[in-house]
């Protein structure tokens, strides 16, 4: 199966498994779908090039997770930190899983709906 | 999307929000909000003058090397400005309550739980169940790693209401159409839960045959 498959093929698969269960664990997943002769580096480069906008890698290239999980994540976090009051700091344990690209690129994006959604109530 | 796209859109959102306040808020001048400087001291500056220093910041990332311990200094701004009008009545209409938490989940513009708000789950979503929800999720928003397990479980009972919810549009479509010819090729378990998420004085025309296997109109 690893020998006629093309990296795309198998993001195809990745996004799949991802639409259910959210985040992969990459080797598990090569190692699950019989893929081992793939190779790790070539489907987070066609991850980093191509798929940016539904699949996020963690900061070690290890787990693959959807956007919306990650989006998400950084969206409630937000909430509760305006609900407590308290200061956001990316440099925290908090985000230490996340690359500071897709950090900034994503935290962009619900900081541009908030603005929205206060003008809404304004 | 890119970073600098989405830079570029912040940017973009912070001069509308900008000119609409201007217009909108009476007496703006009086309200003031920190912000974050560089050196990393803390300024308390006018309101508009502070939405001029994001704008600005924005205009400097983007022109450097787009660095986080940067954008970590705008997003701590960003934030005093949010709580700013979050926390006062003069600027916005908006009541807190007591759960700011639940009710910014409940609001479908910005919620990531819009879609067991929409149409026909109205009806049947329990708001007792949801408020649950909410707050299993908001215990694990404190770590990613319990997040992603929270969120995974969440996420496919989503997938189950998007699939249902084209069923129903599906079956909605058909009895406007009235060819209920459509409906009797299709599995009859999914017409049952078709109707069991419509109140009975909506479409309480239509009758299961049970006997026949079809859908029959009084």
């Amino acid at each position: 199966m690893g020998g006629v498959m093309d990296s795309k093929e198998v993001i195809e698969l990745i996004l799949k498994e991802i639409k259910t269960n959210s985040y992969i664990n990459i080797s598990e997943f090569l190692k699950k779908n019989k893929l081992k002769n793939f190779k790790t580096k070539d489907i987070i480069e066609e991850i980093e090039r191509n798929y940016n906008k539904q699949l996020i890698l963690d900061l070690k290239n290890k787990e693959v997770y959807s956007y919306n999980l990650v989006y998400n994540y950084l969206k409630l976090k937000l909430f509760k930190l305006l609900e407590k009051g308290n200061d956001i700091d990316l440099s925290s344990d908090d985000f230490k899983a996340f690359k500071p690209d897709d950090l900034i690129r994503i935290i962009s994006i619900i900081d541009s709906e908030f603005l929205n959604y206060l003008l809404d109530n304004i | 999307m890119s970073v600098k796209d989405s830079l570029n859109l912040l940017q973009k959102n912070i001069i509308n929000f900008q000119n609409i306040v201007k217009e909108s808020i009476f007496n703006l001048g009086k309200f003031k909000v920190s912000v974050i400087k560089p050196n990393n001291e803390t300024e308390l500056m006018p309101l508009s003058m502070g939405l001029y220093f994001i704008r600005n910041t924005i205009k400097e990332i983007l022109n450097s090397d787009i660095k986080l311990k940067d954008f970590n200094k705008l997003q701590k701004t960003i934030k005093i400005l949010f709580q700013k009008f979050i926390d006062t009545n003069e600027l916005i209409k908006f009541d807190k309550g007591e759960d700011l938490f639940k009710k910014l989940n409940e609001n479908d513009s910005i919620s990531p739980f819009k879609l067991l708000f929409c149409d026909v789950f109205q009806e049947k979503i329990k708001r007792d169940a949801f408020k649950a929800k909410c707050n299993e999720l908001k215990e694990c928003v404190s770590n990613f790693n319990s997040f992603k397990e929270k969120f995974k479980e969440l996420n496919s009972k989503i997938q189950y209401f998007e699939a249902l919810r084209k069923k129903l549009e599906e079956y909605q479509n058909i009895l406007n159409s009235g060819n209920l010819k459509k409906i009797n090729q299709k599995n009859l378990e999914d017409f049952r839960l078709f109707r069991s998420f419509y109140p009975l004085n909506a479409n309480s025309e239509y009758l299961i045959d049970i006997k026949n296997r079809s859908i029959i109109k009084i």
